[in-house]
């Protein structure tokens, strides 16, 4: 029973046969043991292989290692949020975009004066660099019904966005994204798409809710 | 522009692949320790928190 918990999926999803299936209702946990998932990356290995297998697969965080019995107990506490949660990601996957620009360079001035005044002209530059980087990421991805952009990144100078897509609309997608490229600002120095992965930003589970009765 | 497929982003070595590697990490299904605390179906409170359920001795493997 030290076997790690991947992810959940349904009962009826195909799966690798060297995968551990614990059958809950209509939901099944998959696990592996523990010397085959004993860090984030060989969990999301994992998890990369089923999904690559056709699993439609809810997959717990990489960086969350849990054990199987805590995964019975959450599929027991949550059969129809996890259900809820496979139903979205129902034959899709994410593709990961990320653009880049070169990081803001610190100031160095160290008078007082000079120094206030550099930081005042670097906050305006970067966060006329995060607005431009925002807008070119929804120009990328405008029309792509579920994203999830994040903030962002003023050290490593970069903004991400997961897009849920169907699993066969892979070649589509990219076709589209590289035509869109083409538009973005000079100022963007790369942009990286990988995918498709296993749903990971679209795998949360919404807490349920406690009612207190007034005495 | 590049493209890759997860299994080449996870053995690359390009700075910006590891870092999307790296934060597709954190994502994903969490056990979340949460309480929402409504009366007459007015939610007031909420209180929150991420958790990880591990034996000390799991947690002393892992460091």
């Amino acid at each position: 029973m030290n076997d790690i918990a991947i992810g959940w999926s349904t009962i009826d999803a195909p799966c690798p046969p060297d995968i551990g299936r614990t059958i809950m209702g209509p939901l099944v946990i998959l696990s592996l043991p523990s010397e085959q998932a004993r860090t984030p990356r060989m969990r999301m290995q994992q998890q990369v292989r089923c999904f690559e297998f056709g699993t439609d697969l809810l997959p717990q965080a990489p960086q969350m290692m849990t054990i199987q019995r805590e995964a019975t107990a959450l599929a027991d506490a949550q059969t129809p949020q996890l259900l809820e949660g496979l139903s979205r990601i129902f034959n899709s996957g994410q593709m990961t975009l990320s653009l880049g620009v070169l990081p803001t360079i610190p100031c160095t001035s160290t008078a007082p004066s000079h120094w206030l005044r550099d930081r005042q002209s670097q906050r305006a530059r970067a966060n006329a660099t995060a607005a431009q980087m925002t807008q070119a990421m929804h120009d990328l991805t405008h029309g792509f019904t579920s994203c999830s952009l994040s903030q962002y990144d003023h050290a490593c100078g970069s903004v991400t966005c997961d897009v849920l897509i169907s699993r066969n609309a892979v070649a589509v997608t990219r076709a589209r994204i590289a035509e869109r490229a083409a538009d973005l600002p000079q100022a963007i120095r790369s942009l990286h798409v990988t995918g498709l992965w296993p749903a990971y930003a679209f795998a949360n589970l919404h807490t349920p809710k406690t009612e207190l009765v007034p005495a | 522009m590049q493209m890759a497929s997860p299994t080449e982003a996870m053995g690359a070595a390009d700075g910006r692949l590891v870092d999307l590697v790296d934060g597709l990490l954190n994502h994903g299904v969490v056990l979340r320790g949460g309480l929402w605390l409504s009366v007459a179906e007015v939610d007031l409170v909420f209180l929150g928190v991420d958790v990880v359920l591990t034996t000390p001795q799991k947690m002393r493997g892992l460091q």
